[in-house]
């Protein structure tokens, strides 16, 4: 099990997530913490052997940046998870809009949105 | 007359017009101007009596020459007059825009002196909005029904979309109600209007030309034409003239003492069941005769959906299978919309689709899940010949209307037991 902190933003999970899928690490072994919350050990920090490049559609990027901006605490899990499965499961997972993990952030998203595309 | 008079009549003399849409436009600000316009409307509020304002909608003038029947400004009718000048519609556009009250302007106007000078008048106010002002928000006029093309042509220079009201679908009601109108000469005008949008359409350098396109609007339930021959009407509208919307309004008698009209309130669920059969015509490959066939005495069933309603009379067409239909079949199923449809294409690349995936897409499965076989064990689909079906689908509740007037019951009236 690995402690993961991230701050509240999109940028530190996204730098955060990378190191994460890097290292081919399962979402279910990670735990995801905020920056405030008190430790009992100190979080592990992951260096990945090299330097991979993943290419992800950028439509998950622009709705993860809706869905960083939820207020919860299971965005940063879900977010991964859906990153870990775009790359080991189906590049095209965003197309299935009735899968579970897909539905939920994509509620997420809209909750989150002005409206506007 | 005051400014502040002439607006409360002439706005509520503009409320009987539904077509309240912004959508469709899209215009960038100018560098000094004021206001654009974009692909999706604004929130709308809503006044007290429940119409929705998103549009500063009025009348330049309730005068009118003409003297159709069901309209509250004909001719012999005795509503108090009132007519703005060209600026003081400008004025009163800028200053509730600024405020942010509107987002564009819907001028319509009583036909005064002749088609010709009624338009030019319109024009004039879209003239000074866009060239004085440099007003970049969306601008909807009326065309009068004959106005010359040059007119129509400078019309649709100013303004985001047009419409010609051809107010009845056939020639018959028209001879009976609005004496002065005829089918042939509306569409002329809504022809020349298409003419417009597809020159400019057609050639990228031209000036826009209407960008929005053009709709109108039909009264429902002032005469005895059936919603066959309204929608059969729309179905050709939308053909001939590539219009982009046509509204439905409902007939309310009040303040009408023309014998030749209808007593009666037009229910306004017929309304809706209107504009949802106008939605399959457009959006789901249905044909108006196909809503209306079977029907019984040649109208929609005010208590279901007319793509229920379809589906209940053509059970042949089903079940359809969710994982091999093709696209227009999966738009014949009743709680599927043309979204869930592409969601459904897209998924179908992937993986078979469950009874559960349909409910997380927000299907509303109380009415599909008759009509449809999917991956999993679907046991509701076997009801699907019963001839109960149809009772089984009625809800069970019926949702009180808020604008139903409480009638008490004749036994408390009388004073029964």
């Amino acid at each position: 099990m690995i402690q993961v902190v991230v701050e509240n933003n999109f940028e530190s999970w996204r730098n955060a997530a990378r190191n994460l899928l890097a290292a081919d690490i399962a979402p279910d072994d990670v735990v995801w913490m905020s920056g405030n919350q008190k430790l009992l050990f100190e979080p592990a920090t992951i260096t990945p052997a090299q330097k991979r490049v993943f290419s992800i559609k950028a439509d998950f990027i622009k709705m993860a940046r809706s869905v960083a901006c939820h207020t919860s605490a299971e965005k940063w899990p879900l977010l991964y998870r859906l990153l870990y499965r775009q790359v080991h499961e189906n590049r095209d997972l965003l197309e299935i809009a009735s899968d579970v993990d897909v539905n939920n952030a994509q509620l997420m998203a809209k909750a989150v949105s002005t409206g506007r595309a | 007359m005051e400014l502040k008079r002439k607006l409360t009549l002439l706005a509520d003399a503009a409320k009987y017009d539904a077509s309240c849409a912004s959508s469709g436009s899209q215009r960038k600000r100018s560098k000094d101007g004021v206001g654009n316009t974009e692909g999706m409307g604004i929130c709308h509020s809503y006044t007290p009596d429940g119409r929705c304002i998103s549009l500063l909608k009025l009348l330049l003038t309730n005068v009118c020459i003409w003297d159709c029947s069901y309209c509250i400004n004909r001719k012999s009718s005795d509503v108090p007059r009132a007519r703005f000048t060209p600026d003081e519609v400008v004025r009163l556009t800028m200053n509730f825009y600024k405020r942010n009250y509107i987002e564009g302007l819907f001028l319509s106007s009583g036909i005064i002196r002749s088609a010709d000078y009624t338009m030019e008048q319109l024009i004039q106010v879209a003239k000074k909005l866009r060239e004085e002002e440099h007003f970049g928000g969306y601008i909807h006029l009326k065309a009068a029904p004959g106005a010359s093309p040059e007119l129509l042509k400078l019309a649709g220079k100013y303004a985001d979309r047009l419409s010609a009201n051809i107010e009845m679908p056939v020639q018959k009601d028209l001879d009976q109600l609005a004496p002065e109108k005829t089918i042939v000469e509306i569409e002329n005008t809504m022809a020349e209007i298409k003419l417009g949008i597809d020159e400019s359409r057609s050639d990228r350098s031209a000036p826009a030309f209407a960008q929005a396109g053009q709709s109108t609007q039909l009264v429902v339930g002032a005469s005895d034409s059936t919603d066959t021959v309204i929608l059969n009407k729309a179905e050709n509208l939308y053909s001939n003239f590539s219009l982009r919307r046509v509204y439905y309004s409902a007939f309310s008698p009040a303040m009408f003492t023309d014998p030749l009209l209808k007593v009666e309130k037009a229910p306004l669920i017929r309304e809706h069941r209107l504009y949802e059969a106008d939605w399959l015509i457009r959006n789901y490959g249905f044909a108006a005769s196909e809503i209306t066939d079977g029907t019984t005495d040649n109208n929609l069933d005010l208590t279901k959906d007319p793509k229920l309603a379809w589906a209940l009379r053509h059970r042949e067409f089903f079940p359809i299978d969710i994982n091999t239909a093709e696209r227009n079949l999966l738009f014949r199923i009743p709680g599927i919309g043309t979204r869930n449809v592409a969601r459904i294409l897209k998924i179908r690349r992937h993986q078979r689709i469950k009874l559960i995936d349909l409910s997380r897409l927000r299907v509303i499965l109380s009415r599909a899940k008759w009509f449809i076989i999917t991956a999993d064990h679907n046991p509701d689909v076997f009801s699907l010949d019963r001839q109960d079906l149809e009772t089984r689908l009625k809800p069970q509740s019926v949702q009180p209307s808020l604008f139903d007037s409480f009638v008490p019951a004749a036994s408390v009236v009388m004073g029964e037991l």
